[in-house]
């Protein structure tokens, strides 16, 4: 468990952290999302102390990370940047064994791990591990980033911006690579975007951070379908949401068959998904029936990720 | 064509002296290479998260690469001495800012970001450094150390002029003795040495660093026992060390000095250092011990190197004992008796001048003066015995009088460009370009007699070192010194072979 408490953080007299606090469950996929300059990024770095708060206390399991030792405590922790930030001057597998080589990991044992992690990003082993940074592809590197932060099977995985450099198509084989990996690992990820359509699409839960205030946290569903003031509103429903009908997310093949008198709330394809949202949050089953097809909180979600790939190309 | 041909045959005459002047200008280098990379990357390395002080020695060692490098070396002379220490020492101070600037720049221009992914995996500092930091910075390093080692190389040239030796020796010894092809030689020598290193430094940096390591330690460990194994295999002998200023008249000389102790005592070996330097190098050298003996003039003796207010007497046995018994009371050495010989300055005019206007004395010529132009010794043009001197004692007033670098003044008036210049009376040229020495007839230039100067502590454990170097007191006649200079500085012949000619012709060999 994370628990930031009352954590504050002051560049020149500017609140990048104001008084913020904040708990992260185990296990959980933790979205931190907000505009560029909210201070999401500056919160995550709180956690593994690249970031100094002013004052407040970040806790690890209830430990302090002030009173532990740096190095072991980061060793610990996967971390993913923005770009892969691989070392130019070292093979894949040198990259990736980085953490494994601070933890004095036998020779074999570290290859055995990474080969592994390798084939579970998608890279063949035999074909990536003696290549160099600069031989490529920008998925190719941040799939490697990835291996290199899991390669100590750290309880914790931080990753800053991670996809937000890449094409639409490597974004979303990325983001079903970590849904993947954090399926399957128990690590708990906290995942820092600016991109409201990957939060809706990766995140257990959702911190939305704005002016280094939290401005609101939870499901996809409840910021969705409860924010808690105007500017998460704003930020989760830009025109293209809000002018979207049902019809065309039945269209786009989301839902499934509705059995003869299923419950739900009777909606019509000419009723935007905003008041599908509505209607979602006061239905007590989640679902909404339109014509014979049953619609889900799920599928609400689903449909405003997948969204992205078709309208939000930045 | 000829040069070519000239360089060729230079190199093939000299070629075992050029070869121990070049492994010398090699292992300065070398040395104030390794010293300088010890101080610098260490620092730069040190100083990575003090930008304020980092910037601060970017400076300090900007500064000091502006100081010209011959005011290095003046500056560090009182310190420690000649030889090739200040050499090194001077070097290392040059090579440390192209050095410490790369590798600052090269540390602290890592893109920021792999910095923090280093930080956020928990690595060690050991780690940070030489597997990120270090490596990532290492064109830059390499780039610097290459800039230093060409600059280290060419600068190491100065180094002869302060007794360092190395290829400087043979630009110096081209300069002083107006030898073209030996300057020449000195030059290109260093200039390929400079690009060799360049290009092996390139072809190094390729190689993985564990193999030069690897590479290194043969070196060193090959160099180390060569070395031993030598010493070991020495005989045991006694080496004297004897030294002589820039030019051929104290290479002939300390040749002779050679020929003469080694044959009377074969566990004697004489070790010379030619071309060592000017007066005061030698003999701040000769009171370090670093070298035992050296030829020097009494004129010079009472006027530059002894304290006190001294007129040179103009009888040569009284300038002599007063030399002798100053520099015994005041530095403790003994000087030997003088060679017949006098070094005097001379005031020489071409033939056809001194018939034209019937010259014969400075008296004669300063009555024409007005009509005449000089060029002289930049030193002459200054002291008082010399041209103001003149002008002073004969009433001399040249239509115009500039300095000129002392090897081309004698070309000048040949050339026809001036008319009067100074020299001295063992010049060669004197004979080569057919002038006329001026009587000085008011006496008024000092009389500079040559003879051996070493510490009164070695004269006395070496009795038939003085014995032996007595026998050329009162020897050796102007003429004869004149035609030594001509053959050596003229007809570029080497100075050991004509000393062995003379001693040989007048029977000082068994």
């Amino acid at each position: 468990m994370i628990e930031l408490l009352n954590v504050n953080k002051e560049y020149q007299e500017q609140h990048a952290l104001d008084h913020l606090s904040l708990t992260i469950n185990d296990g959980e996929l933790f979205v931190l999302v907000g505009p560029s300059g909210s201070g999401k990024t500056t919160l995550l770095k709180t956690i593994n102390r690249l970031v100094v708060p002013t004052s407040g206390q970040v806790k690890i399991d209830g430990k302090d990370v002030a009173d532990v030792d740096l190095q072991q405590l980061r060793r610990r922790i996967g971390y993913v940047l923005q770009t892969g930030a691989l070392f130019p001057n070292m093979t894949v597998a040198e990259n990736a064994s980085v953490q494994l080589d601070n933890l004095k990991w036998p020779a074999e044992k570290k290859h055995e791990r990474i080969a592994e992690l390798m084939t579970e990003v998608g890279l063949d082993p035999d074909h990536f591990l003696d290549r160099m940074p600069s031989e490529l592809s920008g998925g190719e590197a941040q799939r490697v980033g990835i291996v290199r932060a899991l390669a100590a099977k750290p309880g914790l995985v931080l990753m800053d911006e991670s996809f937000s450099a890449l094409d639409p198509v490597s974004r979303r084989q990325l983001q079903q690579i970590v849904i993947n990996l954090h399926r399957d690992l128990d690590s708990t990820i906290v995942f820092v975007t600016h991109d409201m359509h990957e939060a809706l699409r990766l995140a257990d839960r959702i911190a939305v951070v704005y002016n280094g205030k939290l401005q609101q946290v939870g499901t996809p569903t409840e910021i969705l379908t409860e924010p808690a003031n105007a500017f998460v509103s704003s930020f989760f429903a830009d025109e293209q949401q809000t002018d979207q009908l049902l019809g065309q997310v039945l269209a786009a093949g989301f839902g499934r068959p509705a059995k003869p008198n299923e419950p739900g709330t009777k909606m019509v394809k000419g009723q935007s998904i905003f008041e599908w949202a509505t209607a979602l949050q006061k239905s007590q089953i989640d679902q909404v029936i339109v014509d014979d097809t049953a619609l889900s909180d799920h599928d609400l979600i689903d449909y405003l990720a997948s969204l992205e790939t078709e309208g939000d190309h930045h | 064509m000829t040069i070519i041909n000239q360089v060729i045959s230079y190199i093939n005459k000299n070629h075992s002296d050029l070869l121990q002047a070049l492994w010398q200008h090699i292992s300065i280098s070398l040395i104030a290479m390794l010293i300088t990379i010890l101080i610098a990357i260490p620092l730069a390395i040190a100083l990575i998260n003090h930008r304020r002080i980092g910037e601060f020695f970017l400076q300090v060692t900007g500064v000091i690469q502006t100081i010209p490098s011959l005011a290095v070396l003046g500056i560090l002379i009182p310190f420690v001495g000649i030889g090739t220490v200040p050499a090194i020492i001077a070097l290392v101070l040059y090579a440390i800012m192209p050095v410490f600037q790369n590798t600052y720049a090269g540390l602290t221009n890592i893109d920021p970001v792999l910095l923090e992914a280093a930080d956020a995996l928990g690595v060690t500092p050991q780690f940070k450094l030489f597997k990120v930091e270090l490596p990532l910075a290492m064109p830059m390093i390499l780039s610097g150390i290459r800039i230093a080692t060409v600059l280290v190389i060419g600068t190491a040239t100065l180094a002869a002029l302060i007794g360092g030796g190395g290829l400087g020796t043979y630009i110096l010894l081209g300069i002083q003795t107006n030898n073209n092809t030996a300057l020449l030689v000195g030059a290109i020598l260093s200039a390929i040495l400079a690009l060799l290193a360049n290009w092996l430094i390139e072809v190094l940096s390729k190689v993985p660093l564990k193999r030069i390591g690897i590479g290194v330690l043969t070196l060193v460990i090959i160099g180390l026992g060569g070395t031993i194994g030598h010493n070991l295999l020495k005989p045991q002998t006694e080496t004297v060390t004897i030294a002589g200023k820039l030019g051929g008249e104290p290479e002939a000389l300390i040749n002779m000095y050679k020929d003469l102790i080694e044959q009377n005592d074969s566990k004697v070996k004489v070790s010379l250092k030619p071309n060592f330097g000017g007066t005061s190098f030698l003999f701040k050298g000769l009171r370090s011990n670093k070298i035992d003996i050296y030829p020097e003039f009494t004129g010079t003796i009472l006027q530059t190197l002894v304290q006190g207010n001294h007129t040179v007497n103009h009888d040569p046995h009284i300038a002599y004992e007063d030399a002798r018994k100053d520099v015994k009371q005041q530095f403790n050495m003994t000087y030997l008796k003088p060679m017949a010989y006098q070094n005097n300055y001379a005031v020489a005019v071409r033939r056809g001048t001194a018939n034209r206007y019937h010259l014969r004395t400075i008296s004669d010529l300063a009555r024409v003066s007005k009509q005449l132009s000089g060029a002289f010794d930049p030193d002459f043009y200054q002291q008082s015995n010399g041209y103001p001197g003149l002008t002073k004692t004969y009433g001399l007033h040249l239509k115009s009088a500039k300095t000129m670098e002392p090897s081309l003044r004698y070309e000048a008036l040949a050339d026809k460009r001036v008319d009067v210049t100074d020299g001295y009376t063992t010049d060669p040229q004197i004979k080569e370009y057919h002038l006329v020495v001026l009587k000085d007839n008011q006496h008024f230039f000092p009389t500079y007699q040559g003879a051996p100067l070493m510490k009164a502590s070695f004269a006395k454990q070496h009795p038939a070192i003085v014995k032996q170097l007595n026998r050329l007191s009162g020897k050796i006649s102007i003429r004869d010194m004149q035609n030594m200079n001509y053959q050596v500085t003229v007809k570029h012949r080497k100075a050991s072979v004509v000393a062995r000619e003379y001693l040989t012709d007048h029977h000082y060999l068994k």
